[in-house]
């Protein structure tokens, strides 16, 4: 392996190492099945490999450019699966359907914030799971979804206004009916790269 | 905000996998596929070139499913009707559907009356029922959907929805006397533009399938617009493999557009099997200890699961067409046949200018 080589396998590592369980964890939320996450995430990190010139030099802008494959990775999966459904899912779908509503399985309230998320329109709903799971800011969040700053804003003030409004409507006892509450902590949300990084409140 | 609805909704965030040792197994399928092949270009053969790599690097005896994996499992995800060879080397007769090419130049010359195109179709699916759908197209890109022909003037008022297909039908209008090779890239960049992704850069075989996808609702909205219709037509005989069939029905000439689609093996679980397969033999590859052995058959095990594999045997996709003016009539797929009226409308029938 040549020198020019070692240094493309080493920076791929790097990027590799630093932001595979963000993108594995988005991957995740954004499609339908865990075998589709994998599936994208192997597409994703493929991209990243092909044109790692193209990526930006900070982890923290390479996280964002990561995110904003994943994000084409998976509308476009999407799209190819239906192709192996037949046109079926392709005329019954109705639009602004493309990114589920994440299949969350726990938390203390998991009924309960999958019906309130379930309210939101996909793109709303979209940029408040990129800014409080994924820790984007507003600024990051446009370049992923690419939409201006200002648009992310509005949908991010919107959605959290939505979210919280859908939630406190919903009882606890009766959107939690079948909930048992996890014993097991759950981990830290992954921390963003650097304080450019965190959340930002629109 | 911190409040109960924001820590209830951060809690739920799904769990990434936590095993790293799969992320590893990715991250060296990915490095060892070719260190110094960065792009690959289209019309590619992208699985037998991982394989040849992967073969050459490592003196692994690899099966399909590792190859699959080593080649980037998401290829399974679409339907690989044929891993195309290098087009380059055919000749334009060769490489085209002539019949097609030959119904484009006939339907550029021919613009019919109206400014929207409404299209009925009748879906059936085997074991299912039945369902109906009415799309009406206007020229002006507007789009309205109802489940029947009676409920459009309630969608019309409503407004019009998103047509999903709007960058590859305005795409097919500009490549309407085209090199076929035009249409298709232009065809690419639309879908590209719509849905992202990285269309341009996919195998031959996936931007086949993207082209006879696309190509099925671009044939029916363009239906009326020939500058339309003679794009697409010209984008669908460059898919290789493409077979054109001329017919009658109900005395009218028509051509059956086919594609076959080979078996394809696929289960919740198989991108976890190719996953397995092709650590294991990474692993094998790596120094064989028996802890690597012992580490490999308890990932592949874990990772595995007991689901059973699902196998769609090989079939044909069809789409018929009428040979005087393009317009769709019939598309079958496995398990599904639909069945199309489409016809030439005039907006202001619905109210609309």
């Amino acid at each position: 392996m040549t020198d020019a080589e070692s240094q493309r396998t080493a920076r791929f590592d790097e990027l590799f190492r630093a932001c595979v369980a963000d993108i594995a964890a988005y991957c995740r939320w954004r499609t339908r099945s865990a075998a589709d996450a994998d599936d994208a995430l192997a597409e994703v990190f493929l991209v990243a490999w092909r044109r790692l010139d193209d990526v930006p030099a900070s982890t923290r802008e390479a996280r964002v450019w990561l995110y904003a494959t994943a994000r084409r990775v998976t509308a476009n999966q999407h799209r190819a699966a239906r192709r192996q459904m037949g046109l079926v899912d392709r005329i019954v779908q109705s639009r602004n359907r493309e990114i589920p509503v994440p299949a969350i399985t726990d938390g203390p309230d998991v009924q309960r914030v999958r019906a309130a998320l379930a309210q939101l329109s996909a793109r709303d709903r979209e940029t408040l799971l990129l800014t409080e799971w994924e820790q984007l800011t507003s600024a990051q969040a446009a370049r992923v979804m690419g939409c201006s700053e200002g648009s992310a804003r509005g949908r991010l003030h919107r959605a959290r206004k939505r979210f919280r409004a859908a939630f406190e409507r919903l009882h606890p006892h009766a959107a939690n009916a079948l909930h048992t509450p996890s014993p097991l902590a759950r981990p830290a949300l992954a921390q963003p790269a650097d304080s450019s990084g965190r959340i930002d409140h629109a | 905000m911190h409040d109960a609805s924001t820590r209830a909704l951060r809690e739920a965030r799904p769990d990434s996998t936590e095993d790293v040792t799969a992320y590893d197994a990715l991250r060296e399928r990915i490095v060892a596929r070719d260190p110094g092949e960065t792009t690959l270009a289209p019309g590619r053969p992208h699985v037998a070139s991982a394989r040849s790599s992967l073969a050459r690097s490592r003196g692994l005896r690899l099966g399909a499913a590792t190859v699959m994996a080593a080649a980037g499992v998401f290829a399974a995800v679409v339907a690989l009707p044929h891993i195309s060879g290098q087009r380059s080397v055919l000749t334009p007769d060769q490489a085209y559907a002539k019949p097609l090419l030959t119904l484009a130049t006939h339907v550029a010359a021919t613009p019919l009356k109206g400014d929207g195109t409404l299209v009925l179709h009748t879906n059936a699916i085997e074991g299912k029922g039945e369902f109906t759908k009415a799309d009406l197209y206007l020229d002006n890109g507007r789009y309205y959907y109802a489940t029947t022909d009676a409920g459009l003037p309630a969608a019309v008022k409503a407004g019009p929805q998103d047509f999903s297909m709007k960058a590859a039908v305005d795409a097919m209008a500009t490549v309407s006397s085209a090199d076929p090779q035009v249409a298709r890239a232009a065809l690419l960049k639309a879908i590209n533009s719509q849905f992202g992704g990285d269309t341009e850069h996919e195998t031959a075989s996936r931007q086949d399938n993207f082209i006879w996808v696309s190509g099925i609702d671009v044939l029916g909205a363009g239906y009326g617009r020939p500058e339309v219709l003679a794009g697409m037509l010209r984008a669908l005989a460059t898919v290789d493999g493409v077979t054109v069939t001329p017919g009658t029905y109900k005395g009218v000439k028509t051509l059956e557009i086919s594609m076959n689609v080979p078996e394809q093996t696929s289960s919740p679980d198989s991108r976890k099997r190719a996953l397995a397969e092709s650590l294991q033999a990474l692993m094998e590859a790596g120094g064989n200890t028996a802890d690597q052995k012992a580490q490999a058959e308890a990932l592949t095990k874990k990772l595995t699961g007991t689901t059973a594999t699902i196998v769609t045997p090989a079939h044909v996709m069809r789409a018929t067409v009428d040979a005087s003016n393009g317009a769709l009539l019939f598309y079958s797929d496995i398990g599904l046949t639909v069945t199309y009226h489409i016809s030439r409308v005039d907006a202001a029938d619905y109210g609309l200018r």
